[in-house]
């Protein structure tokens, strides 16, 4: 059966008491590609960030497989994200951003080494393993967020 | 940066009139010194530490936490390697701080277990042609002034850093 994503009224209200999302309805099945339009300040990031877990809605739920996720912190609830100043750690080099994931999951140095080579041919960033993000052009650091963001997958899986 | 604002004579006095029931009857222990040394030495530690967590990105604990990383491995893997530098500078300042406490000291310290300046003060109450103290005296100035030029150095390199 098919994994779904569910928002059921979801509300969301910032700090300085402005409604950011209203009774949020949505549904979206394993493999749909959906996009978020709207002018800045209408909350898109923030229905990534309530969707991931970095917050907490107000009211209403969010369900990811028939389980209510709303207290699931984010690192256990497998979502990739790429973020807009895209995040990369500085103090590491490219294949240790990368890997960071697969790391946390407890990977074998192999199998993380395997994973972050595919990632890297994906993006076009062969051969820019040991570069320091600090030393990489706009471009090439959105690439490798890009190559961060999935959920951390086994290699070829 | 509580404890810059007290006196240090009332620190140590302090100390010693509250800490003499058990549970912590630490009056006649050594294990004085070191809390009245890291009470004077804490507001130069969180100065020098305060502003680098401060600096730290949400979006970086955001993206580790993305990435699986459960709140205790963010502290090791990323906010602690980000603030390493700030945290050397305020254990430099600590040192040196502590090297120099004398008040404080003079009231907790034992006198089998003087610290530096405790003992400096001692032999210079001394008479003689071979006066200690004021070897020591060098001997202490010369290390804070090593300790100094380091966190002058590494304020330098790293001007966000404070």
């Amino acid at each position: 059966m098919e994994k779904e994503l569910v928002l059921d009224q979801v509300n969301k209200t910032f700090e300085d008491g402005s409604l950011v999302l209203k009774d949020i309805d949505l549904r979206l099945a394993q493999g749909t590609k959906l996009s978020v339009l709207g002018p800045s300040g209408s909350g898109k990031t923030t229905l990534l960030r309530l969707i991931a877990g970095l917050e907490i809605p107000d009211s209403g739920s969010i369900f990811f497989d028939g389980q209510r996720i709303n207290d699931l912190p984010p690192h256990k609830r497998r979502f990739g994200m790429m973020f807009q100043e895209f995040a990369l750690f500085p103090h590491m080099n490219v294949f240790d951003n990368i890997g960071y994931g697969l790391r946390m999951k407890g990977l074998s140095r192999d199998r993380i080494e395997a994973r972050v080579k595919e990632m890297l041919a994906l993006t076009g960033l062969s051969n820019f393993e040991k570069r320091q993000v600090d030393a990489l052009s706009g471009g090439e650091r959105q690439r490798v967020a890009l190559a961060r963001a999935p959920w951390p997958r086994n290699p070829g899986s | 940066m509580l404890p810059l604002s007290t006196s240090a004579v009332t620190l140590g006095f302090g100390m010693i009139i509250t800490l003499d029931q058990p549970p912590l009857n630490l009056r006649t222990s050594f294990v004085l010194i070191p809390i009245a040394h890291a009470l004077a030495g804490f507001p130069f530690v969180v100065r020098s530490i305060l502003p680098a967590l401060r600096s730290i990105p949400r979006s970086l604990t955001d993206a580790a936490a993305m990435l699986g990383a459960s709140p205790l491995k963010i502290a090791f893997t990323i906010d602690f390697p980000l603030i390493a530098k700030s945290l050397v500078a305020g254990a430099i300042f600590a040192f040196t701080v502590s090297l120099g406490e004398f008040w404080a000291t003079l009231f907790t310290a034992r006198p089998e277990t003087p610290t530096f300046p405790v003992a400096i003060y001692r032999f210079l109450g001394q008479l003689g042609a071979m006066n200690h103290g004021q070897a020591m005296s060098v001997i202490l100035m010369l290390v804070t002034a090593l300790g100094f030029v380091g966190i002058e150095n590494f304020r330098k390199q790293n001007p966000e850093g404070f």
